[in-house]
């Protein structure tokens, strides 16, 4: 076990320097400026779904903003705080399966599998890395998952508040976390071993609900506002704001899954997982039990995120702990059932091979345009000195979420997410949110309401609107167009 | 060998027509494919070489032909039988492909030794090979692809054979199969030298020596052709065959590298970026990793089935050398595949999925799967169905019209070989295969070889050379060469112009 443990250490410790260093050079995710923007405006008094648009439960944009007041604001800090958080759903999922896998010749082998399966999935990579609440939900579901499983054994239900906790946590980071709330929950009523059921079951609720009382807060304080930007927002007008269609949506599922070998191969592999624990009668139930457990977990949260249309590869990144899991021991099922037992090494280079070379493909397309992947931060952090450098204190600046999260501005209200065009087409009397029409927006723009505008080069709106015309300096920065200093010609 | 022969002894006949019923459906829907969908680019020059050769040419000497010939030659000789079609090459190719998934099918259900797990691997085998996205559309065309699969796979089962029985005999007609196949098309060259050195190794001392050399007498019988054009025109037949595939294939990028690049990209998305591929590459590995518990397998079963290991090895990094590389090649690694990937689906059936008891469920399963992967090329293909099926009336289409308008001893001009072996014609030299005009060479090579290039075809077009241009619309040549007023009739089917009857005086 205890070399074991270090063989996982080193190549866990491997895979964290590996995240960090992503996180702080290429990661960048389009949609991770609305998050580390809201993060910045609750630092600075405002409220969700009150002040501005935030179409996510609010956790993780609090903790995000109590991160930037201790450490500072910045994208690298919330980068590298998701990569350490991955890393540590990383450790505890192979951590889990060292206790799963007792064969001594199988257990580093399957543990690794389960480490890097895990860790070099490209979805993990590019989306736990960043502003986003990927990173901090796979901590958090890995931790529920493993406290669940510890609780059944427990007397006290401070082990099951713990999950609770976590499972409530990660649901209120992100709702496409939401399922491990209520699958850890009658997991833990159905196998519980010592102790009071009951007793358990409250201590987990209790904990589980701690996360929503920030959510409970603002829906106390603008009801209507809080259910429109949580759920009616994704079941009426999601789909009128992002492109594509169910057969786009089959397409993307069908790319992901069945024609990429870091779909496919784990997958596969971890069907083979669970059907080996299915019928493996010389492991106690208790082992075959939490198998089951990654399995229903690994189910729920990809059928959760295969139905929120439209869908997203990104959205899949929240199973893959799970699926790494039962990958992990369907490989020790083929190693050791299929193949010579004594020997791993073939079945775990085989799996491997395949499902690095899953790798290979995106690793090309980012080697090819390598300058701009690794720019992409850094070059908003450019436009933004400038920006600041134009523009007072006090001013508005017309820019986008990367740009005023950058340099640390406040976006005027009604600015703070560019992110629902549809909604912004609608009547302002059926949205009951801070959220300014179109044609409001273009007006301010055209009215020279903006001390500073930077926006994208090739936005029409700079012809369109006259800006050139509106402002006597502009000068382009990494393609943005910054125009500044008012004309009287409005 | 006392087990196999044991077990095929005692396999139920219920097995065998269950697999045939299986073998049937797949072949079936293979004829059927062949007849109402199958066309592809390349084998119009291989279905007019046979029309050339019925007329009295030889290949390499009287035109460009850069393949082996016997495939050609074997049309032409059904070709006389039952005259001019491209739908009995079709259906030969779709029944060949369908009597290799017997062949592979049948091997095996005889290897499977546990009884409830014979059938549902045999049946797995042959779907993983008659469902597969390359055999279905290139294993049905009149390509020498479908040929190259049954004899491929009849040399490998005849070796088994050969190293068994004290009949050498046997070995002479694997010899044959796998130069056959390698006289049809070189991409299938490495199967003799591995089926041979295989039977050196595993055959019992004693006749090995006398079975290699009737194994080599049986694998250069099917070169005789090859020899006999080689006597004539050495340096036109080492061009066609060799010079040609090493020096004039035509790449598509401008550097070494972006061509190594691009083929390295055909590769992963064949194996890698497809269900079927990732699927088989799967399996396959699983089936060599069970064929690894010697517990399992007698050392001849083991040795067997490895042999399909090397093949599918040889073939697979043969193809991937090929350079450039085309996806279609890889159809001839399929059969060895799919039984090695049957064999991965059988060692996980009874060493995991020990306790469900039904094998077929497993198998079916798996086999979804992989039918899942025709998904894709089968949509584009239902959004082109309209066009898909209508290519070859399109082509009889032009072939008739072309027929009308032109006396039977007058020149075409026409760059699509399809319309020539329709029209039943003799092309003019130059136009008998569409690949020789990317060949730059010295003129007297050039003539030596019957290539023109497509300045020199041009300059035949100025000529008037011709009584009947078929040409694209949109091709440049309408109006470079004037060819509205220099030909007085004019009709357009679908893309393609046809001029006919030339203006005296415009010559």
């Amino acid at each position: 076990m205890g070399s074991a443990r270090v063989t996982l250490a080193t190549v866990v410790a491997a895979v964290t320097v590996g995240l960090v260093v992503y996180s702080q050079t290429i990661a960048f995710y389009g949609d991770e400026g609305f998050h580390l923007l809201a993060a910045l405006l609750i630092s600075a008094g405002k409220r969700p779904y009150l002040d501005f648009f935030y179409q996510h439960v609010p956790l993780y944009a609090y903790l995000t903003a109590g991160w930037f007041h201790f450490i500072g604001q910045g994208w690298r800090s919330a980068h590298l705080l998701s990569a350490l958080y991955t890393s540590a759903a990383i450790w505890l999922a192979a951590g889990l399966v060292c206790a799963l896998v007792r064969d001594p010749a199988w257990r580093a082998p399957a543990a690794v599998i389960a480490a890097l399966l895990f860790g070099l999935h490209a979805g993990v990579i590019q989306y736990a890395t960043v502003g986003h609440p990927y990173g901090f939900c796979l901590l958090l579901m890995m931790a529920a998952f493993r406290l669940t499983i510890t609780a059944v054994h427990r007397e006290r239900p401070w082990c099951s508040a713990g999950a609770g906790l976590c499972a409530g946590a990660a649901a209120a980071s992100s709702l496409l976390a939401a399922p491990v709330l209520p699958i850890c929950f009658f997991w833990m009523l159905r196998h519980h071993q010592v102790g009071d059921r009951g007793g358990k079951a409250i201590g987990f609720l209790a904990g589980a609900a701690i996360p929503f009382l920030p959510l409970l807060w603002l829906a106390a304080q603008g009801f209507r506002q809080t259910w429109f930007n949580i759920l009616e927002f994704h079941v009426f007008h999601r789909r009128e704001s992002l492109p594509g269609t169910i057969v786009s949506d089959l397409r993307m599922l069908a790319s992901l899954w069945l024609e990429s070998p870091q779909g496919l191969v784990p997958a596969l592999l971890a069907a083979v997982g669970w059907r080996f624990s299915h019928d493996q009668t010389d492991w106690d139930p208790a082992r075959r039990a939490e198998v089951a457990l990654c399995a229903w977990l690994t189910l729920s949260l990809g059928i959760l995120a295969a139905c929120a249309l439209p869908t997203h590869p990104a959205y899949f990144v929240l199973m893959i702990p799970f699926l790494s899991i039962l990958a992990s021991v369907g490989t020790y099922a083929i190693g050791s059932r299929v193949s010579c037992p004594d020997r791993p090494v073939w079945v775990v280079l085989l799996v491997l091979g395949l499902y690095v070379a899953g790798l290979a493909k995106p690793a090309y397309q980012m080697g090819k345009d390598l300058d701009v992947f690794m720019n992409r931060w850094p070059s908003r952090v450019d436009v933004a000195r400038e920006v600041n450098r134009v523009t007072p204190e006090g001013e508005e600046v017309w820019a986008d979420e990367f740009i005023y999260v950058a340099a640390g501005r406040v976006p005027p209200s009604g600015l703070e997410s560019f992110y629902p065009y549809d909604l912004r087409l609608l009547p302002a009397s059926e949205v009951p949110i801070k959220l300014v029409p179109q044609s409001q927006l273009d007006a301010w723009l055209e009215a020279g309401r903006f001390a500073t505008v930077a926006i994208e080069a090739e936005d029409p709106r700079i012809g369109a609107l006259g800006l050139p015309r509106l402002y006597s300096k502009r000068t382009p920065v990494h393609g943005y167009d910054i125009f500044w200093e008012r004309t009287n010609q409005r | 060998m006392d087990r196999i022969e044991a077990s095929a002894r005692e396999m139920v006949p219920r097995s065998s027509f269950a697999l045939m019923s299986v073998v049937g459906i797949l072949t079936a829907g293979l004829v059927a494919y062949s007849q109402f969908l199958a066309l592809y680019g390349d084998e119009g020059f291989h279905l007019l070489a046979s029309q050339l050769i019925n007329a009295g040419k030889r290949p390499y000497l009287d035109f460009f032909y850069q393949h082996v010939p016997l495939y050609a030659y074997l049309n032409a000789g059904v070709f006389r039988i039952v005259g001019n079609s491209w739908r009995v090459p079709h259906a030969i190719s779709a029944l060949c492909s369908g009597a290799a998934i017997w062949l592979a099918a049948g091997f095996v259900l005889q290897r499977v030794q546990d009884r409830h797990w014979r059938l549902p691997v045999a049946m797995t085998a042959a779907l993983f090979i008659g469902l597969s996205a390359l055999v279905i559309p290139y294993g049905t065309v009149g390509h020498p692809f479908g040929l190259c699969l049954l004899l491929t796979v009849a040399a490998f089962r005849m070796v088994i054979l050969a190293v068994k029985r004290n009949r050498s005999w046997l070995a002479a007609l694997a010899g044959l199969c796998a130069g056959t196949a390698a006289a049809s098309s070189l991409l299938t060259a490495p199967v003799a030298p591995i089926l041979l050195f295989w039977m050196l190794r595993h055959n019992p001392a004693g006749t090995r020596w006398h079975k290699a050399v009737w194994f080599l007498g049986g694998t250069l019988l099917p070169f005789l052709p090859l020899l006999w054009l080689a006597i004539q025109g050495p340096r036109q037949v080492f061009f066609n065959v060799v010079e040609y595939h090493l020096f004039f294939r035509q790449r598509y990028q401008a550097t070494v590298w972006a061509n190594i690049l691009d083929d390295v990209r055909t590769l992963f998305d064949l194996w890698l970026g497809t269900t079927q591929g990732l699927l088989l590459i799967l399996m396959a590995a699983l089936g060599l990793l069970f064929l690894d518990e010697r517990d399992e397998w007698a050392p001849a079963e083991r040795a067997e089935l490895f042999l399909c290991g090397w093949l599918a090895g040889g073939l697979g990094v043969f193809l991937s050398c090929t350079y450039p590389v085309w996806k279609q090649y890889f159809i001839l690694v399929i059969p060895f595949l799919g039984i090695l990937a049957a064999m991965g689906v059988y060692g996980l059936g009874t060493r995991v999925w020990v306790s469900s008891g039904r094998p077929a469920w497993l198998a079916l399963s798996v086999v979804l799967l992989f039918t899942l992967g025709l998904a894709r090329p089968a949509i584009s293909m239902g959004q082109n169905l309209q066009f898909v099926s209508k290519r070859w009336q399109h082509v009889e289409a032009i072939a008739r019209a072309v027929n009308e308008v032109t006396p039977a001893e007058q020149d075409v001009y026409c760059y699509d070989e399809f319309v020539f072996f329709v029209s039943g014609r003799i092309p003019p030299t130059g136009l008998e295969n569409s690949f020789s005009r990317d060949v730059q060479l010295p003129l007297r090579l050039a003539e030596l070889l019957r290539v023109r290039s497509p300045d020199q075809l041009d300059q035949d077009l100025a000529a008037g050379r011709f009584a009947t241009v078929v040409v694209e619309y949109d091709d440049p040549k309408v109006e470079a060469f004037e060819l509205p007023h220099r030909y007085a009739g004019h009709t357009r089917i679908g893309t393609v112009e046809i001029f006919w009857g030339r203006v005296e005086g415009e010559k």
